[in-house]
């Protein structure tokens, strides 16, 4: 993304008359964009091993879990709790298919659809929760408090245990619902389907009108009001809109392995989002897709352990904001700044303490 | 000096605003006019109010007494950026954070803003890097332009809005007299597509150049008209 | 009455290692810096006291030496990993989270995931209707010294003046002299070893694991949050915010802690905004 590759380029195709979400890439949506989104299609149609197709299906669920956190980060809120609505829309799903008094087995039918569709009613709920809790806080308390949203949510889930050998006296923690579908193929097509829609759903916002309005958003609350955006009001959004996409891949992610669990709402299923897009790239759609479809599939291949994965987001966190601390998260990160871009203005210290709102 | 609102209807009129503030002179008072296209200098030393008249045209500070009314129509209490979408534009003494944004991104998100059209978009856009020579940096990125490049960006954003008025705010402070040059030439030209201006400033020779009238604030108010 | 009374004393008692931690996440974050090791250094020196008890050596001593290891430790973090970040908050804040995260990681390896315990046991005590573990009292009381004393060196002392000038203005302070710098690591320094000493205060009444400091850490933050930079403020806030906490958890189940503490960080973070409509500085 360096200026120089910029002025080499031809002027970028515009969409809309709204120049291209990222400087300097050539832009085009379906160029940037479809070659991944055949890849999910591709591996599914051809991978025979079932192991396989169980890695490919999980690989696309968290893909589309780490689509939805970009819409996030367009907007300036890096948020750390991105699991919460994910893990909601997870245990929205069992708990609907608890109420209903479903409790396994392939069913097939509007029983997927509507559990699907009341995690993303969930997932968006919990995102604006998020939203509106953080409506005009900085960055850095964006991702405090998401966090500590997200480890409150885990607590409560802990609790919520069921018997689930009957009789046996026995709790565990993973509540079980119906799984869908029972055909490993047939999985890994249908969560192949919802990241693509996902990643077209995600660049195609990012590059309209709205999603210039959401990057004005990140700009600042002064600056953004002034140009004539309602600030606040995009912020929400943002995080609704990503709550939704990660209810959506929660519930899927339940329906394929058959249970709800805690894990869903752990740190390290939290970070994995803003990690893939670190090492995806920042300012693009389909660079944080890929880095987390390829990344959590090799995590499942390789059976990764939860704290060797949690270990290696904090080096990637650790690293990232060593490496470009001035851009972190934003579109203009670069794991290779030019030294005056990387530490910009210098400041010998901060005079005045950190403030936790948008300053003003 | 004429006075302005004799005659024309004004642009923009405050009447008896008064407004709360930090600062050395808690209260301000305003009580103002504009005329349509017509350029106004702000002139006051510090902390007496030239950016609290700034932020209550345009929807930063909430009046406590007074009344607003931009083209007649009582603007007192707008949200600012329901103000900005009704044509008043602004910058700030402190510029935005514009790094990793590339310049024509960032003159879209004002024309967007605004809530133009595509081909109306493109158009402002052009507007908005001619007036202020732009143009050949149009695909680079924040960090590739100088201080007093970065100045221009901010009006190029104010110019892309096609504003009726356009609030501007110390825009020649720190600026050394070739950089103050280029910011003076962007405000005229942008003065003779007909927007009108409230430009404030520390001291009158620069306001001069671009201005036909300006006023006075001292104290937290404002002060005559100062031919 | 006495249910309340009973909830409202051990909440107090349980608040005053915290109202420790707490102190070091304010006096980092006037200095401009979110402390997200302060997890990480409390569980440190929880299993400091686990080692030292292991060992056969007083129980007494466990805090200081864990205080003293984590001042060390905290130094040589801001050196290295918070320095370079000029300031920059969330750089800052998301450094420290991984290294937060992978100190954690170490100690599971060190000590093993499974919950450990201090084993230490004083008599209960009886006071009226109210039943209080002489072990809490015990550990409220140290902490409370710990915490008063760390207050009177802020405010009697050269040292404490200099932390406070240069939170309030790093900029007017370095120009009368001050070397915030020094300041500033030795600000987040301290704040570590507050940490450290209020989770060996802890261990005897709190199963031990790796990630025991994150309960700890959204506390403090939601302390800081909710009461503000002053010390009254602080001290109110982390015995109200122990009360607060630990009659869920008493009452119903432990993990309530969390799910309180991050209300009240949230909700106060909420409310503590700028609104638009703020004051001009003209």
């Amino acid at each position: 993304m360096s200026t120089a590759a910029v002025t080499r380029s031809a002027a970028p195709p515009r969409v809309d008359g709204v120049a291209a979400y990222a400087p300097g890439r050539p832009p085009s949506l379906w160029w940037a964009v479809g070659g991944w989104i055949a890849v999910p299609f591709l591996t599914a149609a051809l991978a025979r091993d079932r192991f396989i197709l169980t890695t490919l299906a999980a690989a696309a669920v968290q893909g589309l879990f780490a689509v939805g956190w970009v819409l996030l980060a367009v907007t300036g809120q890096p948020s750390l709790g991105h699991a919460l609505p994910y893990g909601a829309g997870a245990y929205a799903a069992a708990f609907v298919a608890r109420r209903a008094g479903l409790h396994g087995g392939d069913l097939g039918g509007w029983v997927p659809v509507v559990l699907t569709a009341a995690a993303a009613i969930a997932g968006g709920c919990f995102g604006g929760l998020q939203g509106r809790l953080t409506r005009r806080l900085a960055p850095a308390f964006v991702a405090v408090v998401t966090l500590a949203t997200v480890e409150a949510a885990r607590s409560l889930a802990t609790m919520w245990t069921v018997p689930v050998l009957r009789g046996s006296g026995d709790t565990d923690t993973a509540i079980p619902l119906p799984t869908f579908p029972n055909d490993d193929r047939a999985a890994a097509w249908l969560a192949a389907a919802a990241f693509a829609s996902g990643v077209l759903v995600v660049a195609a916002l990012v590059r309209s009108r709205t999603g210039v309005a959401l990057r004005a958003a990140a700009g600042g609350e002064r600056d953004a009001e002034a140009l004539g955006f309602d600030a606040p009001r995009l912020r929400l959004f943002a995080f609704i809109a990503a709550g939704t996409i990660a209810g959506i891949a929660g519930a899927l992610a339940a329906q394929l392995s058959g249970h709800a669990s805690p894990l869903m709402l752990s740190w390290q299923a939290s970070l994995f989002a803003p990690a893939a897009a670190l090492i995806g790239g920042a300012a693009t759609v389909a660079g944080p897709a890929a880095a987390a479809y390829a990344g959590a599939g090799a995590a499942q291949f390789f059976e990764i352990p939860a704290a060797v994965q949690l270990l290696v987001f904090a080096g990637v966190l650790v690293a990232a904001g060593l490496r470009d601390p001035q851009h972190l998260f934003g579109p203009a990160f670069s794991w290779n700044p030019r030294p005056a871009e990387r530490t910009g203005d210098p400041r010998p210290g901060r005079s005045r303490p950190i403030v936790p709102w948008e300053d003003a | 000096m004429k006075n302005p609102g004799d005659g024309a209807a004004p642009l923009l009129r405050l009447d008896g605003v008064r407004v709360r503030a930090e600062g050395a002179w808690p209260v301000r008072e305003f009580t103002i006019g504009v005329a349509p296209g017509e350029a106004l200098g702000v002139l006051g030393p510090r902390s007496s109010g030239k950016t609290a008249l700034l932020d209550v045209v345009s929807g930063f500070l909430r009046p406590e007494r007074g009344r607003i009314a931009l083209c007649g129509e009582d603007i007192t209490g707008w949200a600012p950026h329901r103000i900005a979408r009704a044509g008043v534009a602004r910058s700030f003494q402190t510029p935005p954070f514009l790094d990793g944004t590339m310049i024509d991104d960032a003159v879209v998100a004002a024309a967007i803003g605004r809530g133009f059209s595509a081909r109306r978009t493109r158009d402002a856009v052009a507007l908005g890097l001619a007036i202020t020579g732009l143009a050949p940096k149009r695909y680079r990125t924040g960090a590739a332009l100088e201080p007093p490049e970065q100045r221009l960006l901010t009006l190029a954003r104010v110019a892309a809005a096609e504003p009726r008025l356009a609030l501007i705010d110390e825009p020649l402070a720190g600026l050394a007299p070739e950089a103050a040059g280029l910011v003076v030439s962007a405000l005229r030209r942008l003065h003779q597509i007909g927007t009108a201006l409230i430009v404030t400033a520390h001291d009158a020779a620069s306001l001069r150049v671009v201005c036909s009238r300006v006023v006075v604030m001292r104290d937290g108010r404002v002060v005559g008209p100062h031919a | 009455m006495d249910l309340a009374a009973q909830l409202i004393v051990s909440g107090l008692l349980a608040g005053a290692p915290y109202a420790l931690a707490a102190w070091g996440m304010a006096v980092a974050f006037a200095n401009g810096m979110l402390n997200l090791t302060l997890g990480l250094f409390f569980t440190l020196g929880a299993y400091f006291a686990l080692e030292f008890t292991a060992r056969g050596l007083p129980a007494s001593s466990a805090a200081p030496a864990a205080a003293l290891a984590a001042l060390i430790a905290g130094w040589a973090i801001e050196r290295v990993f918070v320095r370079p970040l000029q300031g920059r908050a969330l750089a800052t804040a998301v450094v420290l989270l991984g290294i937060a995260l992978a100190g954690e990681q170490v100690f599971g390896l060190v000590w093993g995931g499974a919950d450990r315990s201090v084993p230490l046991k004083l008599e209960v005590l009886q006071i009226e209707h109210v039943v209080v573990a002489g072990l809490e009292l015990f550990i409220a009381a140290g902490a409370a010294l710990a915490f008063f004393g760390v207050v009177a060196l802020a405010r009697r002392t050269r040292a404490g003046l200099a932390v406070r000038a240069a939170a309030e203005n790093a900029e007017i302070a370095s120009c009368a002299g001050l070397d915030v710098e020094r300041v500033r690591v030795w600000a987040f320094a301290g704040g570590c070893a507050a940490a450290a000493a209020a989770g060996a205060f802890v261990s005897p009444i709190t199963p031990l694991s790796p990630s025991m400091g994150r309960g700890a850490l959204i506390f403090s933050l939601a302390v800081v949050a909710a009461g503000g930079p002053s010390l009254r403020g602080l001290l109110a806030g982390s015995l109200a915010l122990g009360v607060i906490t630990q009659s869920p958890a008493t009452y119903f189940a432990p993990q309530w802690a969390v799910v309180v503490a991050a209300a009240v960080l949230a909700g106060a973070a909420a409310r503590r905004r700028v609104p638009l409509w703020r004051r001009a500085n003209a």
